[in-house]
């Protein structure tokens, strides 16, 4: 048996390892996994003069289909609530995607409440309360702005371009593609599967040249912009489950407008399922929840329709709040 | 003589199997069956369960509702326009309902068109599997089975080198086989001993996989053999979609089991090339027109669609 003297010492060991240590776990825990996860999205502001009679803010159901897809279910979260309801969604949600738009990356409201939500991630993932966050698009624009506490972007115009993915060697222990299959990979660097559709976006030299940046996220891909800018197109959080995205993995089985160059073959297809997979399997490594089904019921998108906007804009239908 | 007889027949065969692979259709849409409401009420006396319409959605097609109670010329008219269809799960007549007739339309629709090297999919999940088993023998000879609310795993017979399963990874086909990850919501079931004894069943359909509850042994899974039509006495889509019972799984192999097999049927329809005739038509017709009713806290469908 330990004496008192032994045990304490122990104790203290495991609290300065617990304490010190902000690394995440790298092995999926075997403790209690998350099957019914629910992720959180943030509306986008609506700044496209067709879209402004239906509503203040947006989601495009893209996004809602595709979380669905990859086993979880979306809450929609207002721009509009005080600061300790956020904090109390934090808490009962399992993740959080920050969707593309044409919001100000410092000053709009979805700016100022995603840096809420960054605050109170950052905050959970150092106390091993695993919280993940997605970005697409402006989300990961965002994401960059958050981390770097400026705005990087350069123009980067890749606007209705479907391209492959430059891969960088960090693709193959990276944990966002640790599950594609090679095939999969393959067809990634070689066929267009990741449609673009932005005109700013970070370049690979000024994320390597930012020291925040550099020592926050892996660079797994890279492309070329229409004026030869190097872009940065997809990040992972080295040491915080935080993911960025400059394409859109949604579009590829969400969004069919016919003058749009979405990629809708078989590994298009595939690509979206996987990631989409990928992100709720994060979301399961959260154990909030919340305090009862009946208020889980009442927060989640299921309460709400989306109007058929495929003949107005370049989304099928989109959620207006 | 006999050789050039030969040559000329070979190249004759039907080319549903070897149906072009390298040109696809990228834009399918694929229909599903409505059915009618137990209790009729004004503006909604059919539904279709959004999870299903969420399934093919998910694999990268779109959902056009095929209502029932239409006139022949009008399904025709759909037929020709859509790539594939889908026979829900549910609680109608297989014998005579506006689903059974729909069904028998359609599915004679597919074998001619198949004949002729129109590539044309079907699939039928539970009340769908047995209606497609009611449409090819004309019999209905169902067993009772204790399986009202109960996922199992697959006992897969011949099913690696199936049309169905074969491009499944392997570590999802040993899932399937050892986990829990087929969700079985049905009291009625197509007994083996049917299936051995019924001539016509027998040659058309191939069983990829059985089950029992204990007591009768039944199919799970089939394809047919000459023709692109599936059924599933389970519920692939409900893994994803649906959360409203205990007995539905939501491990990732349980959702990437209902990605495979919406994908393994998607791509059947990309190999078809029919389309409506104009623009507008389409997108009068797609599911996006209508918005489903949230009832997942007192049904067992998360979201349903009435019309």
């Amino acid at each position: 048996m330990f004496n008192t003297g032994v045990s304490t010492y122990l104790c203290l060991f495991f609290a300065c390892c617990f304490c010190c240590s902000r690394a995440m776990p790298t092995k999926l825990s075997n403790e209690a996994v998350n099957d019914r996860s629910v992720i959180g999205v943030l509306t986008q502001v609506v700044t496209d003069e067709i879209m402004k009679p239906f509503g203040r803010t947006y989601i495009p159901s893209s996004y809602v289909k595709y979380i669905e897809s990859g086993g979880s279910r979306v809450m929609p979260i207002r721009l509009t609530l005080p600061t300790s309801e956020y904090e109390n969604i934090f808490r009962k949600i399992n993740g959080l995607i920050f969707i593309g738009g044409a919001a100000d990356l410092e000053t709009s409201d979805f700016a100022r409440v995603a840096k809420i939500f960054y605050r109170l991630a950052l905050a959970a993932n150092d106390a091993g309360d695993y919280f993940p966050i997605w970005g697409t698009c402006m989300g990961m624009q965002l994401l960059t702005v958050l981390v770097a506490g400026e705005n990087l972007l350069t123009k980067t115009p890749a606007e209705n371009l479907a391209l492959p993915l430059n891969l960088t060697t960090e693709v193959q222990s990276s944990r966002m593609f640790n599950s594609f299959p090679d095939e999969l990979i393959n067809a990634l660097t070689q066929e267009p599967l990741t449609g673009n559709f932005h005109n700013y976006g970070i370049t690979v030299k000024d994320f390597q040249e930012n020291e925040m940046l550099q020592s926050f996220f892996t660079i797994l891909s890279t492309n070329i912009a229409k004026n030869g800018a190097h872009f940065v197109s997809t990040f992972e959080g080295k040491r915080y489950p935080f993911y960025g995205v400059q394409w859109h993995p949604e579009v590829n089985r969400f969004q069919w407008h016919r003058k749009a160059n979405f990629p809708h073959s078989r590994h298009a297809v595939q690509l979206s399922s996987e990631l989409a997979e990928f992100f709720v399997n994060e979301a399961r490594r959260s154990l909030h929840h919340f305090d009862s089904p009946a208020e889980e019921e009442s927060s989640l998108i299921y309460n709400y329709s989306p109007v058929y906007v495929a003949n107005i804009t370049t989304y099928e239908q989109i959620y207006f709040f | 003589m006999f050789l050039l007889l030969l040559c000329v027949f070979l190249s004759c065969l039907p080319f549903y199997l070897s149906a072009q692979t390298d040109r696809q259709n990228e834009r399918p849409i694929i229909g599903v069956l409505a059915q009618d409401v137990y209790l009729p009420q004004p503006s909604q006396t059919a539904y279709i369960a959004a999870s299903y319409v969420k399934f093919l959605e998910s694999a990268g097609a779109r959902v056009v509702p095929v209502m029932i109670n239409q006139t022949l010329e009008e399904y025709k008219t759909l037929f020709n326009s859509i790539n594939g269809i889908l026979y829900p799960g549910g609680g109608v007549s297989i014998v005579s309902s506006g689903y059974e007739r729909a069904a028998k339309i359609f599915y004679e629709l597919a074998i001619e068109a198949n004949k002729r090297g129109d590539y044309f999919p079907v699939w039928g999940t539970c009340l769908g599997f047995e209606q497609l088993m009611y449409l090819t023998s004309k019999k209905t000879i169902l067993a009772y089975t204790n399986t009202s609310g109960v996922a199992l795993p697959l006992n897969f017979t011949n099913a690696e080198d199936s049309r169905m399963f074969k491009g499944f990874p392997a570590q999802l086909m040993k899932d399937l086989a050892s986990e829990p990850l087929t969700v079985n919501s049905h009291k009625w079931s197509l007994g083996m001993l049917t299936y051995n004894t019924n001539e016509e069943l027998k040659k058309f359909y191939k069983v990829l996989s059985v089950n029992t509850d204990g007591n009768v042994e039944f199919v799970s899974t089939v394809e047919a053999y000459d023709y692109p039509i599936y059924g599933t006495q389970w519920h692939p889509e409900k893994n994803a979609f649906e959360w409203t019972r205990p007995s539905i799984p939501h491990s990732p192999s349980a959702v990437k089991t209902t990605f495979y097999m919406a994908e393994f049927f998607v791509n059947e329809a990309r190999k078809n090339f029919h389309k409506f005739e104009t623009e507008e038509g389409e997108s009068k017709a797609l599911i996006y027109n209508y918005n489903p009713v949230y009832t997942g806290t007192k049904s067992a469908f998360e979201q349903t669609y009435f019309f």
